[in-house]
């Protein structure tokens, strides 16, 4: 085809030689575009992918400290810290993959997956903290967990984390309380301003008043993860400071012994026939819960502290479950979480005649000799007040009216006080009302506890208030109902002249009813003002603070005051506390007891409910040593339900031969 | 006893050495060989064991496993790599022309073969399992189509070459490309597409003809886009540069770590073994084809520059040599192979930097990895054979 070789062949190469040197350019202007390429990225911009790939490999991570001890007060701990394989899932790292692991993982770890997904969309734990769905985890899941984690369980950690450990189970539950996620409003609070989200945080009980003390500082540990967050070397530690430990007061021997006693008290009141006229009558007493405090008259040291129905702290460790939660919150189930000694108020009954007695005693109505009538019934112009007993109990002095708990006595006693005060023209005092808050009634007694009831001691005042208050509730209602109907003049009435005191508020108050309200506490502790000889303590629980270097700080018992009552006086009402028991309204119960008690028994009305059983006492009467204070809801006489209790807790308490749990006589 | 073993050893040995002597000095081809070229070979493999120990180790520790096993491999692959490349260079490369079908459908049966008995690995059928080794068949048939292509258009020399030449030549290219993509393994078959290009540049196809198989190429890779027959990892991978969001996640992690670690190198580098995107395995397959991240954090702008450095004199070598060549065949054979090193190492760093898309093609010689060690190795041997021979 072509004309001639010799040129075709030296066009060939030519042609080569061209296309070589084209290919040589080309893959010059490749490395050109390389070399181009890595300068941009390791000259101009490197330092700042120096920074990325630092922050890359770095992280770190906040190390819980170790909460400290709750420890009782001869230093045996009652809540301590263990280490546990705790597993948290991160949703947001699971993609869209996060049905699948949590299904797998929940599968693994045998939880309901329904558990794990309301763990996760609990609102009170950040978004951006891994969830902890299960806590002592068996060390082969975690193994397995380990190995599989980036095929299967992306976002699915296992950490050894210290968590409480509650060595005695539910022992001293609602004393030393649980702990839980920190809340949006907490950490607005600046009081736990050094608080972040996730952290954990004592919600009740002693974990939470002494939360700044127990729980030490946050360390910080830097690691260095690879891409899969998987920790490869650690860096630096910042170690955490482990919280101090709090000692308390609490005996634990004695609180198991307490709690005990009155969940079988509490129990056996259920058994009990209600033969009283109230609406609970010709059944058993519903006796719901309960409560006992028992103190140390000579500091206002709390011994021990229960409350039924009780709760279990170990289910709040790595978070309680909703289903947990709200079997608590649910009012069928009697509010477990309530501590029924210092959380909840109630009309203390006949157990509030002490400060009455010191009252009349104070204020000249009743000298230790005098003596009033005590009638099956009274009346204050046409009105009837019942006693507790239809019988007529002749005359008696005032001790003697606390051993019988005669109601018509304080009756007359209340009358003639106000009548007083009425006449006074503001120069006379309302003698109950100031004589109970000077004994502590009706205001928080700054127990170390969250949340402590202050209870109600009425008044002139704060009738006025609560009738404002309430008024135009009384006034429609008074509107509403028929004319001339019971309920119709009622609420008439309380609309016109619901403000003011009038004699029968006085006579209600003189036996603690009406509107009176006390927490066993308040009672626990004005009892052993009267058994310390006047002095009122404020009760505590913490007894010393040890740091973690060893150190202790002793927490010096506190004088909140002076009784209003002169040493005679109190005398009269110790010495009639003390006939209660041995020849009273208490001696079915204490009769035969070894040691000298003194104690007041209470059956307080709180309608349409079954009456509220109490039994306030200390012992040895002649040395006291403690101070027991038992309360049944529901649980009829104070005698009947309440006094056994306390006689069972005395026995263990003053080491005394134990005898079953019987129920009292049918008196007050 | 010992003594006389010794003894008799070394007389052996002296035997030897007088007949490797003889040897030497009648075989003058080996007076020619092409000592940088093989340099830059080595060098670039002792680079590559480096770096693959540093991209290793730790992990290896952490495992409580030899540190060392992946770099003792390598070292196999590199022993058997280099007796390659000498068993290359034994015969006289125009002797591979008759030997270029036999190769040649050899390559296509072993890439038969991948497809019915392979091992699936990171998404591919690539591999073929034998005795406990692992093998890239289309490693090999990359040397085997180069053969094959050069031997074709060497017998046309002389001819103006008419569209059927070039028909003939995409044929059998197809065949072997047909098979690698059904692996599926796009990067490798880039790589053919490279062969094919260097090959025909060199074998002057009319320029015309180069732009319309260019653009006929370019209208089929859209079509294939459009059409679903690739997976969407695959369509999203190749078009991520167009398209950042379509992108998988993987490897929009991959690309950012990989651009992490080598930025991070800045101009000295992080010091050897202390690059910790390298340690903590930021990057994955960082010991096999982002191995230059490695190189990019560890010894910085200056290494990444002195790795360039050695493949730019193996390609000076190599180019080179296909201009010396005596005859066509060489010319072609080593055009192909300036084709395939250029385009993997521009398409492997440009891959780590980020100015190419994540195709998952080794560097030569350095990437962990025996096949493709093994065929470089090949690649140089007949390089050295075509220069060897070029006034025999």
């Amino acid at each position: 085809m072509r004309p001639s070789q010799a040129p075709a062949a030296a066009a060939q190469l030519e042609s080569t030689r061209l296309r070589l040197t084209f290919l040589s350019l080309l893959v010059v202007s490749l490395f050109v575009l390389l070399f181009a390429r890595l300068w941009f990225l390791q000259v101009m911009a490197g330092e700042r992918y120096a920074g990325l790939a630092q922050g890359n490999a770095v992280r770190s991570v906040s190390v819980t400290a170790p909460r400290g001890n709750l420890l009782d007060r001869k230093g045996r701990p009652i809540v301590e810290n263990r280490y546990a394989m705790v597993v948290s899932v991160q949703p947001e790292e699971m993609g869209d993959r996060a049905d699948a692991v949590l299904r797998d993982v929940a599968d693994l770890l045998g939880v309901p997956l329904a558990d794990v997904r309301d763990k996760i969309a609990d609102s009170r734990v950040s978004p951006l903290q891994p969830k902890p769905i299960a806590v002592d985890v068996p060390q082969d899941i975690v193994l397995y967990l380990h190995e599989n984690r980036s095929t299967r369980f992306p976002g699915v950690y296992a950490e050894s984390l210290p968590v409480r450990d509650y060595p005695h189970g539910d022992t001293a539950a609602h004393v030393v309380g649980y702990l839980g996620e920190i809340s949006e409003a907490e950490l607005a609070d600046p009081d736990y301003e050094d608080y972040r989200p996730g952290d954990t945080i004592g919600w009740a009980g002693l974990e939470r008043s002494y939360e700044h003390v127990l729980r030490g500082a946050q360390g910080l540990r830097r690691y260095e993860v690879n891409r899969r967050n998987e920790v490869v070397a650690e860096l630096a530690d910042v170690l955490p400071t482990p919280g101090s430990d709090v000692t308390t007061t609490l005996d634990l021997k004695a609180q198991k012994l307490v709690e005990s006693a009155l969940e079988h008290g509490v129990r056996k009141a259920r058994s009990v026939r209600d033969t009283g006229t109230g609406p609970g009558r010709g059944g058993t007493y519903k006796a719901p819960a309960g409560a006992a405090v028992v103190l140390d008259p000579s500091t206002g040291g709390v011994v021990a502290m229960a409350s039924y129905p009780t709760f279990r702290p170990e289910k709040f460790v790595g978070g309680v479950s909703s289903k947990y939660w709200n079997r608590l919150q649910k009012p069928a189930n009697d509010l477990p979480l309530i501590n029924r000694a210092a959380q909840s108020s109630y009309p203390p009954g006949s157990v509030f005649k002490v400060v009455s007695a010191a009252a009349a005693l104070e204020h000249g109505y009743m000298t230790p000799k005098t003596e009033l009538p005590c009638p099956g019934e009274w009346y204050w112009a046409s009105q009837r007040f019942r006693n507790w007993t239809t019988a007529d109990m002749g005359l008696m002095t005032i001790d003697q009216a606390l051993e019988d708990s005669c109601d018509t006595v304080f009756y007359e006693l209340a009358r003639r006080m106000w009548t007083d005060e009425e006449n006074g023209g503001g120069k006379v005092g309302e003698r109950l009302v100031e004589q109970a808050k000077a004994w502590g009634l009706g205001a928080v007694t700054g127990l170390d506890l969250p949340s402590e009831r202050a209870g109600v001691i009425p008044g002139r005042e704060w009738k006025k208030e609560f009738w404002q208050d309430n008024r135009r509730s009384y006034c429609t209602q008074a509107q509403r109902a028929p004319e001339g109907s019971y309920a119709g003049d009622l609420f008439a009435d309380l609309c016109a002249n619901g403000g003011s005191w009038r004699g029968g508020d006085s006579v209600n108050m003189s036996i603690g009813q009406g509107d009176v309200q006390t927490t066993p506490l308040q009672v626990a502790n004005a009892f052993a003002a009267i058994a310390n000889g006047g002095t009122l303590y404020r009760p505590h629980l913490g007894a010393a603070i040890t740091r973690p270097d060893g150190t202790t700080e002793p927490l010096e018992p506190e004088v909140l005051g002076k009784l209003p009552v002169s040493r005679r006086h109190l005398r009269v009402i110790a010495d009639g506390l003390e006939r209660v028991a041995s020849q009273g309204t208490a001696a079915a119960t204490f009769g035969d007891f070894p040691v000298p008690v003194a104690g007041k028994t209470g059956t307080a009305e709180f309608k349409p409910k079954q009456p509220f059983a109490w039994f306030a006492s200390y012992a040895p009467a002649d040395d006291p040593q403690y101070v027991v204070v038992t309360m049944v809801e529901e649980g009829g006489g104070g005698s009947l339900n309440a006094a056994p209790i306390a006689r069972r807790i005395l026995e263990g308490l003053l080491g005394l031969e134990t005898t079953e749990i019987e129920p009292g006589a049918s008196t007050d | 006893m010992t003594q006389v073993t010794y003894n008799d050893e070394r007389s052996g040995r002296r035997a030897r050495e007088a007949v490797q002597r003889q040897w030497r000095g009648a075989s003058a081809p080996s007076r020619h060989l092409d000592p940088l070229l093989v340099l830059s070979a080595l060098a670039l493999s002792g680079f590559g064991l480096l770096m693959i120990f540093s991209a290793t180790f730790f992990r290896l520790e952490q495992q409580g496993l030899d540190t060392l096993f992946y770099v003792n491999r390598q070292l196999v692959s590199l022993g058997v790599g280099v007796v390659g490349m000498v068993a290359m260079t034994l015969f006289d490369y125009r002797a591979y022309r008759a030997w270029s079908p036999l190769l040649y459908v050899g390559s296509l049966a072993l890439l038969g073969l991948v497809l019915l008995q392979g091992e699936v690995i990171n998404g591919s059928k690539a591999w073929l399992v034998i005795g406990g080794f692992q093998f890239q068949p289309s490693e090999l048939a990359k040397v085997a189509l180069i053969i094959m292509l050069a031997a074709l258009f060497h017998e046309r020399r002389e001819e103006a070459l008419g569209l059927r030449a070039l028909v003939e030549a995409l044929v059998v290219a197809a065949l072997p490309m047909a098979l690698i993509l059904a692996q599926p393994d796009f990067g490798t078959f880039l790589v053919f597409v490279a062969i094919v290009f260097g090959v025909l540049l060199l074998a002057r196809v009319r320029v015309a003809f180069m732009i319309a198989l260019a653009i006929i190429g370019l209208l089929s890779f859209v079509a294939v886009l459009q059409s679903n027959k690739l997976a969407d990892y695959q369509v999203a991978r190749l078009t991520s540069f167009i398209n950042p969001e379509a992108a998988d996640p993987d490897d929009v992690y991959t690309v950012n770590q990989a651009q992490i670690a080598i930025g991070s190198g800045q101009l000295a580098g992080q010091g050897l073994f202390e690059g910790t995107q390298t340690k903590l395995a930021y990057v994955p397959e960082n010991q096999t084809d982002f191995i230059f991240t490695v190189v990019g954090e560890e010894l910085g702008f200056l290494g990444s520059s002195l790795l360039l450095g050695a493949f730019v004199v193996l390609l000076w070598r190599a180019i080179r040599i296909a201009a010396l060549s005596r005859d066509t065949f060489g010319t072609l054979l080593a055009g192909g192979v300036v084709a395939v090193f250029g385009f993997q190492v521009f398409i492997n760093v440009g891959m780590a930097v980020g100015i190419m898309p994540v195709t998952g093609l080794p560097l030569p010689f350095v990437s962990y990895g025996g096949t493709s060690l093994i065929g470089s190795f090949l690649m140089i041997g007949l390089l050295l054979n075509v220069h060897m021979r070029r006034f025999s």
